[in-house]
């Protein structure tokens, strides 16, 4: 294990992004560092005119990390600064998950350690399962997506108070999530900002909530995938090192959840460890940052060794 | 990696201790389980196994014989009690200079763990509880039958090994040295001491103090809870540590203490720091190196 800080240092800065083309969709991502390669998947989708998913949500982790792995953050297609999918129908998870797949080929990348966020923790399930000579270990954080248990986010993030497409809407939902409502920083919500300036995020929303996108399409083949995804696991097909990260005050999916995960994945696939943080919402690596990435370092270790 | 067996003296008292690792660093107390006379398995710091190398790669790790364990001396009945054993285990710290440790605990050295984390906080940089049936509430709990036939004679290697197989996911991790060394513990004078103390019907009902003390335990989380960062590591498949049970200790501890964390490591029973080491290392030197680094909340 490399001596490493695991604490973010205040002010440090991204490296400047990078931008390749992953089957005609150019894609923005972070990348710095050296070894064993960590790629970092975050959660949301597309079509939120109130909050809004990006790479720099990683900050806290990439920078410290970055001093003893190979980490990447990448903006999934529809998302952050990647271009929107091309067809209607392509608003789906199957296509952020191929993407995902396709970002990593492209990159021409060692197997990777995937780190999943919410509905990130889904895509990089998935692609472990589709994808398996991809991947070298999968890290799911707090993932409703993937629970078998219902999530009550949307008790948590229906009907903000503030106009679509503001800092203080999106503001409001990740205090919503969070613990302490403190962890959520200008920094952010700039980034936030930055994301809904953008033409073809409002052009996404306009897809996924106007042109019924999102229930047309996101929302009924999400369900069905889940339904293969979840057979998937209980029958084995995960086989990669695998821990479950989860905030004991996620208001918006219990732990009861990261329990029914474990013992899915457990069943099949010895290397598989649960981690519960207190006092930890639904970003547990961004609320507790240098925990975390204590926690991910010595995984990603112990599964390269 | 070796390990260096020594013994000191503590209030006219022999402890038997096992030291690895590097000279600096900040220390760990690791404290082994096992109701010394009655568990059916004869505890001691030969127990900890792969997990001593690993855990020692950062920092120094004193395993500690308890007082009739191993080769350390029981001294008078009244030491098989938790109470006094904390105490105890705080004069072993005194006498080896070391101020402050991070506790690991085991079974019954996960429950003298959290009582030390409540009675003595300055003592403890961290608390980890390992698989400890003792430690959380007990409710009306249906009665333990894991070793309801243990094979006779007790403590003979084939009733030993017998025992770790009930407690043990794998069997892997239960070699000739393990069982060796427990067999060599079961017939020493401090386990033959434990064995003739407890034939006393009054000292057996005491259970070593476990009931009595939890009440207080209860109080003090009730009341300012715990200010030592602690982690649980339960396992997945223990028959006496019911992973519900360490779950509904976590929230309880969780309650008063931010930096309390919950783990669960997979295909282990009683011994995942045997069974699982490199999964149980990692874990637990994550969270050690966080409290190091103080990086952990509510780190005092």
């Amino acid at each position: 294990m490399p001596s490493l800080n695991f604490a973010p240092v205040a002010g440090q800065k991204l490296p400047a992004p990078k931008h390749i083309d992953v089957k005609g969709i150019n894609t923005r991502y972070y990348d710095a560092g050296e070894g064993e390669p960590i790629v970092f998947m975050y959660g949301g989708n597309f079509g939120s005119s109130d909050s809004a998913s990006s790479a720099p949500v990683w900050s806290l982790n990439f920078l410290p990390l970055s001093a003893g792995f190979r980490v990447i953050a990448f903006d999934k297609i529809g998302q952050g600064f990647t271009d929107n999918p091309v067809r209607n129908e392509d608003y789906t998870m199957a296509s952020v998950v191929r993407h995902g797949a396709a970002f990593i080929e492209a990159l021409k990348l060692p197997p990777v350690h995937l780190v999943g966020h919410s509905r990130g923790g889904y895509g990089c399930t998935r692609i472990a399962l589709d994808y398996p000579h991809l991947v070298k270990s999968l890290t799911i954080v707090s993932s409703g997506t993937l629970s078998p248990r219902v999530s009550p986010n949307e008790v948590v993030l229906s009907a903000s108070p503030y106009p679509p497409y503001s800092r203080e809407s999106a503001r409001w939902i990740y205090e919503g999530y969070s613990y302490d409502p403190k962890v959520v920083t200008e920094e952010w919500m700039d980034n936030v900002m930055d994301v809904f300036a953008q033409p073809k995020y409002k052009v996404s929303v306009q897809k996924m909530v106007e042109e019924g996108a999102g229930a047309r399409y996101f929302i009924p083949e999400l369900a069905k995938e889940k339904r293969e995804t979840l057979g998937w696991l209980r029958e084995g097909r995960l086989q990669r090192p695998t821990q479950i990260v989860w905030g004991q005050n996620d208001p918006t999916v219990l732990p009861e959840g990261c329990f029914d995960i474990f013992d899915m994945i457990a069943a099949h696939n010895r290397r598989t460890t649960l981690n519960i943080f207190n006092h930890t919402g639904h970003f547990s690596y961004r609320e507790h940052p240098e925990r975390f990435n204590a926690l991910l370092a010595h995984f990603v270790q112990n599964a390269s060794a | 990696m070796t390990a260096t067996k020594s013994f000191i003296t503590v209030a006219g008292r022999t402890v038997s201790i096992l030291r690895a690792g590097p000279d600096s660093g900040e220390p760990v107390l690791l404290v082994h389980g096992g109701r010394a006379g009655v568990s059916p398995i004869a505890y001691g710091s030969h127990i900890w196994g792969p997990a001593l190398p690993l855990l020692a790669a950062g920092r120094p790790v004193v395993a500690v014989d308890l007082p009739g364990a191993g080769e350390s001396d029981l001294g008078s009945p009244d030491m098989l009690m938790v109470d006094k054993v904390c105490q105890h285990l705080l004069g072993v710290m005194d006498a080896l200079s070391i101020g402050k440790a991070h506790l690991i605990g085991h079974d019954l050295g996960g429950y003298l763990g959290l009582w030390l984390a409540i009675s003595a906080p300055a003592r403890l940089h961290s608390l980890s509880i390992l698989a400890s049936p003792m430690a959380p509430p007990k409710g009306d709990g249906l009665d333990d039958i894991t070793f309801l036939a243990a094979p006779k004679p007790l403590w003979s290697r084939a009733s030993q090994t017998w025992a770790f197989e009930r407690l043990s996911y794998g069997q892997g991790h239960i070699d000739d040295a393990v069982v060796d060394a427990c067999v060599e513990a079961a017939q020493g004078r401090p386990h033959l001491d434990a064995v003739a103390a407890l034939q006393d019907e009054q000292l057996r009902f005491r259970d070593f103090g476990i009931s009595a003390l939890k009440g207080k335990i209860w109080a003090a989380l009730r009341g300012d809870g715990m200010s030592v960062p602690s982690q649980l590591v339960w396992s997945s498949h223990d028959p006496q540590a019911a992973r519900d049970a360490g779950y509904v200790l976590f929230q309880i501890m969780a309650k008063k203490q931010k930096a309390t964390y919950f783990h669960l490591i997979n295909r282990a029973g009683s011994f995942a720091f045997r069974e699982q080491p490199k999964e149980f290392a990692q874990v637990v030197v994550s969270f050690l190196d966080s409290v190091d680094a103080k990086l952990v909340a509510g780190h005092t």
